[in-house]
């Protein structure tokens, strides 16, 4: 259909010209902003943060940052996404009065998928525990290895309309994990030696660098955030599989008109 | 030839080149806000927009030569590192990014089950 129209009704022009007038606009400020910081090595609190990274023995800055350093921020984000999460599963669940979990049987997964499901769930299970175990060594994390968790049992539910993650155990461990993420920050305020929020009050020594148990805090927290990042992300795509199954309400509200 | 390399490695050469394309990603993303008016494709161009932030922000903190601030591969000392804190931060923003997306989304698929639209311009319903 929109083959047939003239390529100026397929834009909407005075749209375009709004955005081309911005993008120029934009470019001139930072044309401005930026000319001398371009050149230079970027100079600020990051080298701080990287001078004094080896102090918390963990071989990824970033990984510091996140959870050591902006640890805090950490939370905030976390329960944002919990947040979230708990909307989701309010809008799919309640309100409408719509049955949940009535997965209907004429939509049959195909043989390709199911059958690479079963190949590929423990291999992407493993890759997720990997990525989240190794955060504080290579890149990744909990947030990454936690998605590519979900992710794995998202296809489980894809391929077989029968699996389903109930939501009662995804609650508890998720609400275990976050629990977890506050304890360790009370434990790191409680003890002398670090007496701050989220202050590394397990041995941490520099020579074990690199290592898979080093750092102290950081994998135990960092293991946290991964498990509550898989169970939210788990119970959001479990949440909007099974309003993808429901009776559509909108077809019934068109016959009521 | 030679010479035209170098010249793209450069810092400022480099990091205007990352600017202008992640520009470019953004201002079709903001196109796409303005007039479409499919609540999913609205989504979309929100994500195209925030992507366009994401890769600003860690190709301007990355200046060429630096490495990525992890020791491995025979590296000992935190030096001569890009800065972690845009790639902490963008962590994060992407974290919110996908969260407030999905809630969005949802809301867009009870607000058409419910009546039916999927249009922005159709919206009608508080104007009296």
């Amino acid at each position: 259909m929109s083959r047939r129209l003239p390529l100026r009704k397929r834009f909407r022009v005075h749209t375009l010209l709004l955005i081309a007038l911005c993008g120029w606009l934009l470019m001139l400020h930072l044309t401005l902003l930026l000319n001398h910081g371009l050149d230079a090595p970027s100079n600020g609190v990051g080298d701080l943060y990287l001078a004094r990274n080896s102090e918390t023995a963990s071989a990824n800055a970033v990984t510091t940052v996140v959870v050591s350093y902006r640890g805090f921020d950490t939370l905030g984000e976390v329960t944002v996404l919990f947040l979230a999460a708990t909307g989701i599963g309010m809008l799919f669940a309640g309100g409408l009065g719509a049955t949940p979990a009535s997965r209907d049987r004429h939509n049959h997964p195909n043989e390709v998928m199911v059958t690479g499901t079963r190949l590929l769930f423990p291999a992407l299970l493993l890759l997720g525990v990997y990525i989240v175990l190794h955060g504080h060594l290579s890149p990744g994390g909990g947030f990454q290895g936690g998605v590519i968790v979900a992710t794995a049992f998202f296809l489980r539910m894809i391929a077989d309309p029968k699996f389903s993650l109930d939501h009662a155990p995804l609650g508890w461990t998720e609400s275990f994990a976050g629990s977890g993420f506050v304890l360790f920050g009370m434990l790191g305020l409680i003890f002398v030696t670090t007496a701050s929020f989220l202050g590394n009050f397990l041995p941490h020594p520099v020579a074990a660098m690199g290592q898979l148990v080093s750092a102290g805090v950081i994998p135990l927290i960092y293991l946290l955030v991964g498990i509550k990042v898989g169970a939210e992300v788990g119970a959001i795509f479990q949440d909007m599989l099974e309003a993808d199954h429901d009776t559509p309400v909108s077809a019934r509200a068109a016959e009521e008109l | 030839m030679l010479e035209v390399l170098e010249l793209f490695d450069r810092p400022a050469v480099l990091h205007s080149i990352y600017l202008i394309g992640s520009l470019i990603l953004f201002f079709i993303g903001l196109y796409g806000l303005l007039a479409k008016r499919h609540l999913l494709k609205i989504f979309v161009s929100i994500e195209i927009m925030e992507l366009a932030v994401y890769l600003i922000l860690i190709a301007i903190a990355t200046t060429p030569g630096e490495t990525a601030p992890i020791l491995s591969d025979g590296l000992i000392a935190f030096t001569g590192m890009s800065d972690p804190i845009p790639q902490a931060l963008t962590l994060t923003a992407i974290v919110i990014g996908v969260a407030v997306t999905a809630l969005g989304t949802s809301m867009a698929i009870q607000y058409h089950r419910l009546t039916g639209k999927v249009s922005v311009a159709e919206m009608t319903e508080l104007k009296d």
